[in-house]
């Protein structure tokens, strides 16, 4: 095995509370030089096919690190395993683990208006991008702070021309895996705004650092490598199996 | 990685990760007092898989730490707490060449500094930002030189009962510890762990033989003491990540004597 680092380094680099941060006082001119996503001001724009600005809204940006929302087809986990108490009947003998994540810090946009975005045309939602100001300058609250352009939906909107940093989303509805998830793709500039599914929008690197693709296969071998725990048998079969 | 996307490519995640660990401060009032400490944690027994380190899950086999006789014995404790020697402390600030006989203290960092021109403030009174290293042009993340000569005692953790275990003879890995993890607690992380159990069988009739430990860490609680860069452990020239001195015969797992660690990413 080489050196491993793990992705949860991405939120102890720069969130607050860690020793890499916490060393610098807050008043420091030039910290925000020393963050890359934590605490930025970020907008959410929302395009059609032809870059045509469809809803927009104001927040902010930061790693997130609590129980990770990722797919669980891909990521998931359970198992069945063998606890001792007899209660009889040997199935019943088992207890089951249910999805079991990988720890991975999300990166999040937090909407500062929590439920919807405002709409600024009518179309078909096609691509999304978060857009961030990272010498923290513009306002995290108030969408007018931020040039017109950029939000309105006025003109397209090439982000390839901006000065800003940014990334793209997929878009997608509730049961969809895109990162950004709405209720409805269609949307019309008469409906004023448009609900988000979830009140933040967290996006994942699932395979940075390392070539995590088959980690879900990986840690099912591991578990399976113990005797009278199996992440496809049920409690029945594993003690007819015996040891 | 996405082309439409200039926020988190390449040279934001390497600038990221080196800020990690980085030294950014001198205290100018002690030597020896490090403003940014980590901690490296030993262990014995078999390294965990990166998938079981990636979802904080260990899978814990008999044989894994211990001979399977001796499962019983220390079968209580196969979670991380047995095999975990204890920690050293590494502090990134130093400006001295040579390592200092001050316990957890004794190690110098260097790295990338801060980005040129950068003016921050010290939360602690008394401490100096560090100039940027000159005429650098790359930079890593963590760089340890230790003095060759010194052993540092591990803090805390389990030594006792794994040189109780190797002086039974029953460690399945060797005289040596294995592997390291670096976290910024001098803690492991709290995890819930279950012990698993034999099916019934003629040599296990009430089926009470614990044959291994699942052990979980929590996604939300204590994420200080989470794992951030883990490795192995092994003699000079053993290709391992962390290389080590011979340890004096009988105190293999009393202290540690490193020669060098540099963390990088490709």
């Amino acid at each position: 095995m080489s050196l491993i680092i793990l992705p949860h380094i991405l939120a102890a680099s720069e969130q607050p509370q860690y020793a890499t941060q916490s060393q610098f006082k807050d008043t420091s001119e030039d910290l925000k030089r020393m963050r890359i996503v934590e605490g930025k001001p970020a907008l959410l724009v929302v395009l059609d096919a032809d870059k045509q600005v469809l809803a927009s809204s104001v927040g902010y940006t930061q790693w997130s690190s609590g129980r990770p929302q990722l797919p669980l087809a891909e990521f998931g986990v359970s198992y069945t395993y063998r606890k001792a108490a007899d209660k009889g009947d040997p199935a019943t003998n088992f207890d089951t683990e249910e999805r079991r994540l990988p720890i991975m810090p999300a990166l999040r946009f937090n909407p500062t208006s929590k439920f919807a975005i405002d709409i600024r045309n009518s179309g078909t939602a096609a691509q999304a991008f978060i857009i961030v100001d990272q010498d923290e300058v513009r306002s995290k609250t108030d969408i007018t702070d931020w040039p017109n352009e950029i939000w309105d939906g006025s003109a397209p909107l090439d982000v390839a021309q901006l000065t800003y940093k940014y990334f793209d989303m997929a878009v997608g509805l509730h049961d969809s895996q895109a990162p950004l998830q709405l209720t409805r793709l269609d949307m019309s500039k008469s409906d004023v705004n448009l609900p988000l599914v979830s009140k933040f929008i967290d996006v994942y690197f699932t395979n940075m650092f390392h070539d995590w693709s088959d980690a879900k296969a990986q840690m099912e071998a591991a578990l399976n490598r113990l005797s009278s725990v199996d992440t496809l048998k049920s409690g029945a079969e594993i003690e007819a199996l015996g040891e | 990685m996405s082309t439409l996307n200039t926020l988190i490519n390449d040279e934001a995640v390497k600038e990221i990760v080196h800020r990690w660990g980085s030294p950014a401060y001198i205290d100018t009032s002690s030597e020896n007092k490090g403003a940014r400490n980590y901690y490296l944690h030993g262990f014995v027994g078999r390294v965990p898989t990166p998938a079981e380190l990636l979802y904080g899950t260990f899978a814990m086999k008999e044989g894994d730490v211990v001979t399977a006789d001796a499962t019983e014995k220390y079968g209580f404790s196969l979670d991380l707490h047995f095999p975990h020697l204890g920690s050293i402390e590494l502090s990134c600030d130093h400006t001295d060449n040579h390592s200092r006989a001050v316990f957890g203290q004794s190690v110098r960092a260097s790295g990338l500094i801060l980005p040129e021109g950068v003016r921050l403030e010290s939360a602690i009174e008394g401490m100096q930002t560090l100039p940027p290293l000159e005429g650098v042009t790359t930079s890593w993340m963590m760089d340890f030189s230790f003095d060759g000569q010194k052993e540092y005692t591990w803090n805390a953790g389990n030594r006792n009962g794994v040189i109780q275990a190797g002086r039974e003879n029953k460690l399945t890995s060797g005289d040596l510890p294995t592997w390291f993890m670096i976290s910024e607690s001098s803690s492991l992380p709290t995890m819930q762990s279950y012990k698993v159990y034999a099916p019934k069988s003629a040599t296990n009739p009430d089926g009470t033989k614990v044959t291994g430990y699942v052990s979980h860490m929590f996604y939300d609680y204590q994420p200080e003491r989470r794992p951030i860069i883990v490795g192995t452990i092994g003699l000079v020239g053993s290709g391992a990540d962390l290389q080590i001195e011979l340890p004096r015969r009988g105190y293999e797992f009393e202290t540690i004597t490193p020669l060098s660690l540099r963390i990088m990413m490709q």
